[in-house]
């Protein structure tokens, strides 16, 4: 199964865990229904009333959670205690687990996830988010201080394989829905313990007829509360149970997936043995309960595991025999056999066509790759890219290479100091191998969100007008713009992507015109981009003419992709893989071919691994 | 009216009280939690708006001692600007550890900026002081460690400007009804901003090597 598969799984399987939730309340609210049915005489005004009041705060509650996590991996990250790592100041540690998350994300083409640091010593990651976009993922500081690099790297690739398959998408909505259900035990209690107590007392006082209904208002409320209680205990049961039901299979995927990306069993069989040895999070904010499905060892001695036994999550990834598991806390490496369930991908000399077809296969080569593609990136422009003020001069500089205009129209726009440092950067800059340049971008991602909206909404401003000084917006100029905004900000509307079961045929213009545009790109000839858009088409099994270039501006691919968006990911991965014939048809992929898929990629939230020769 | 039917109304009067008490209790619970998690996300914010602050200005701080050093060896008969200068410094440091505790206390970053500010000041006579020096200005270890402090003042002015943005918002939320009540009810305490004195505000230009 590939990438795209596993994100439609996964829509797929949240539906049928919302399915269960509302079985759950349900049953819940017949537990209450029933009680106060008998005790009214089935008064329907009574029960219409508990079943409605019982929906409603369920329903309030969740759609709340929801909205407050609609700001993604950040503020669940922030919900559970975590600050954002920075590269300067840093120490050893923490230096190294920002260098393993770089590695890895822009090995598999993502934008690198900011690192949010747990001040906890037992070791412990999660990721969060909505897409690949918003993810950020977080470790604990034992976790950064324990583990050896291999280690590190096991865990980090772990999580990132729950980024690719769509775990975090779920588990964003169990905290929601978990959440409601918790509401509704604690208005419950406040019904017992405050506002019964404090009918009952004021009733008691006053001895005139009123107070003996108040009395019986006061008592009622009391049981009502009672119930509530009650149900959200058990609400919080079949939570628990649907919790640990589907995050336990997801875990061993994800072991299997953190094997995959770096080939070394060791390295995540290690992280697990040491955890084997260690005792739950300690201090973490009281938020936990909610989230122990993300993190990567259970966080809670909860009574229902959302993850499976340590000792069988090693023996399947080191694949041995948990029987022979004896000490496991003793951290002795003992096998390194095959393991089960992994498929070993090769990689062919079609390097593009290779990391559409099996995107989900990020290897060790492209970690290295990504190492090497980072190395060739001057230090100091890396520097640079960790700290939102520089990041966005060296943005600037990207648009700015190759046009005078831009450097002419920034001198207007920028300050004195930011001028200053802009020069530095941009000579550097012009020297940077081109392939590097969306590794750059990807790298700004952590610094730049780091802004405030205020300044994001002036940086965006400024980089607009320097794409439009030149009167023309080429293609990398787009490339640059609409991955930024991307990663950065909301332009494109809500990051949680309603997914429309449209056929791909009903998307026949905007097909068109992405496919009409990629085929401009590789060649002047007009010929020779129909007969790519030709090959194109026949793999995604719907004709259509080429688009006439003057309707391939980039306005109208934007406006399209836009709409794309909305695509079944099994359509998405179709279209990314007619994308890759386009590029591929002549032999030959251009920098900006390759930087163009990227990009498309980038926007349907399809990330496409490096390419690996 | 009969007795039976009388006591059936009055059974069901109560629990029609029951029920709206309930339904209204339901719903303010669901709002409090609502309003109350919101302002711990912006809290939050504000917190991690600080963290970017201090990484830079840990920076400027480590910095301080390497000019004063450098310097040292050419202004002979300048220790007590230079001595202005360590001290100036060693204030901002506790300042900051101090605030980043805690950004949100009382004080804490009122403290920091007005430490801060003094210690620009103190640069800022350090660099009038140094204009009699032409070897100094000159020495190439001196240049390399200005050129880093004023890329450190720069990101600082920066990511200050971001952490006010935060501050507002957080305060706006604190302030603005319902949340006010909530924010009041549970202690959210009133964030301050940094706000540069007219004094630190006048002397940044100064420092520009």
């Amino acid at each position: 199964m590939n990438f795209y598969e596993h994100q439609d799984r996964a829509e797929r399987r949240t539906k049928i865990i919302v399915f269960l939730f509302v079985l759950a309340v349900l049953c819940i609210i017949a537990i209450v229904g029933v009680p106060i049915g008998l005790a009214t005489e089935w008064s329907p005004g009574a029960i219409s009333i508990t079943v409605v009041s019982c929906l409603l705060i369920v329903g309030i509650a969740t759609a709340i959670k929801l909205s407050q996590l609609r700001g993604g991996g950040q503020v669940v990250a922030e919900m559970l205690g975590g600050t954002a790592l920075q590269r300067e100041g840093s120490d050893q540690a923490e230096r190294r687990v920002q260098n393993v998350v770089e590695e890895m994300a822009i090995a598999s083409g993502m934008p690198v996830p900011p690192v949010y640091l747990i001040e906890d010593d037992g070791i412990n990651a999660f990721a969060a988010g909505w897409s690949t976009n918003d993810a950020v993922i977080g470790v604990t500081r034992g976790c950064i201080d324990q583990l050896n690099r291999d280690e590190l790297q096991g865990v980090i690739a772990h999580e990132f394989s729950h980024i690719s398959h769509g775990d975090m998408r779920i588990n964003i909505r169990l905290i929601g829905v978990i959440f409601g259900i918790m509401v509704l035990g604690i208005t419950g209690w406040i019904l017992v313990r405050y506002v019964g107590p404090a009918i009952l007392h004021s009733s008691a006082r006053s001895r005139s007829k009123e107070g003996a209904g108040g009395a019986g208002i006061g008592l009622g409320i009391i049981l009502f509360g009672l119930f509530l209680a009650l149900c959200g205990g058990v609400g919080t049961f079949f939570g628990r149970l649907i919790q640990a039901a589907v995050s336990r299979q997801r875990e061993f995927l994800a072991d299997a997936s953190a094997v995959q990306y770096t080939r070394n069993p060791l390295g995540i069989g290690g992280a697990l043995r040491k955890i084997g040895g260690m005792t739950p999070l300690k201090h973490v904010s009281s938020e936990v309960g909610q989230c122990n499905h993300m993190f990567f060892s259970q966080a809670m001695n909860a009574v229902f595991a959302s993850h499976p036994p340590i000792k069988e999550r090693i023996a399947r990834v080191e694949g041995i025999d948990s029987g022979d598991l004896v000490g496991v806390d003793e951290a002795q490496h003992t096998g390194t056999g095959p393991v089960a369930g992994v498929g070993v991908a090769g990689f062919t000399a079609a390097a593009v066509r290779n990391s559409v077809a099996h995107n989900d296969d990020v290897g060790i080569q492209h970690i290295l790759l990504a190492k090497e593609s980072l190395r060739s990136i001057d230090a100091s422009i890396q520097v640079a890219l960790q700290s939102g003020w520089s990041a966005r001069l060296v943005m600037f500089a990207l648009v700015a290479t190759d046009s005078s205009q831009a450097q002419q129209a920034l001198a207007k726009l920028l300050s004195v100091e930011e001028l200053a440092e802009f020069r530095g950067i941009y000579s550097l800059v012009e020297k940077t191998d081109p392939a590097a340049r969306l590794p750059m971008v990807d790298l700004a991602a952590p610094a730049l969100r780091a802004l405030s909206k205020e300044q994001l909404r002036t940086f965006h401003q400024t980089l607009v007008s320097l794409v439009k000084s030149d009167g023309v917006v080429d293609r990398f100029e787009w490339v640059l713009l609409s991955v930024l905004q991307k990663h950065t900000s909301t332009t494109f509307g809500d990051l949680k992507i309603k997914t429309k079961r449209h056929p791909l045929s009903s998307y026949d213009s905007e097909l068109g015109v992405v496919l009409s545009t990629l085929a401009y790109c590789g060649t002047n000839n007009l010929e020779e981009a129909q007969r790519a858009f030709i090959v194109a088409v026949e793999k995604l099994g719907v004709s259509h003419q080429i688009v006439d270039a003057s309707s391939c501006t980039m306005n109208h691919v934007h406006g399209a992709l836009k709409k794309l968006r909305q695509m079944k990911f099994t359509d998405k991965g179709l279209l990314i893989e007619a994308c890759e014939l386009c590029v591929t048809h002549d032999g030959y992929v251009t920098v900006v071919e390759a930087e163009t898929l990227r990009a498309i990629g980038d926007i349907l939230d399809c990330p496409i691994p490096m390419f690996v020769e | 009216m009969n007795y039976e039917s009388a006591q059936t109304l009055a059974i069901g009067g109560t629990i029609i009280t029951v029920v709206v008490i309930v339904g209204f209790v339901l719903i303010l619970t669901v709002f409090i939690i609502g309003i109350y998690n919101g302002l711990v996300g912006l809290r939050n914010r504000v917190k991690n708006a600080y963290a970017q602050i201090d990484v830079q200005l840990k920076r400027r701080y480590d910095l301080i001692p390497n000019l004063v050093e450098t310097a040292k060896g050419y202004m002979k008969h300048e220790s007590e600007t230079l001595e202005a200068v360590i001290q100036a410094r060693n204030q901002a440091v506790s300042a900051a550890s101090t605030a980043s505790q805690d950004p949100t206390a009382a004080g804490a970053i009122q403290e920091l900026a007005g430490a801060d500010g003094a210690l620009t000041g103190a640069l800022g006579r350090l660099m009038v002081v140094m204009e009699a020096y032409p070897d100094l200005k000159a020495s190439e270890n001196m240049m390399q460690v200005q050129e880093e402090l004023t890329s450190t003042e720069n990101k600082v002015a920066f990511s200050r400007q971001a952490y006010n943005d935060t501050v507002m918002g957080y305060n706006d939320k604190r302030e603005m009804f319902p949340s006010n009540v909530i924010a009041g009810m549970f202690g959210f305490a009133f964030a301050q901003s940094w706000e540069l004195d007219d004094e630190a505000a006048r002397d940044v230009p100064k420092v520009s090597f």
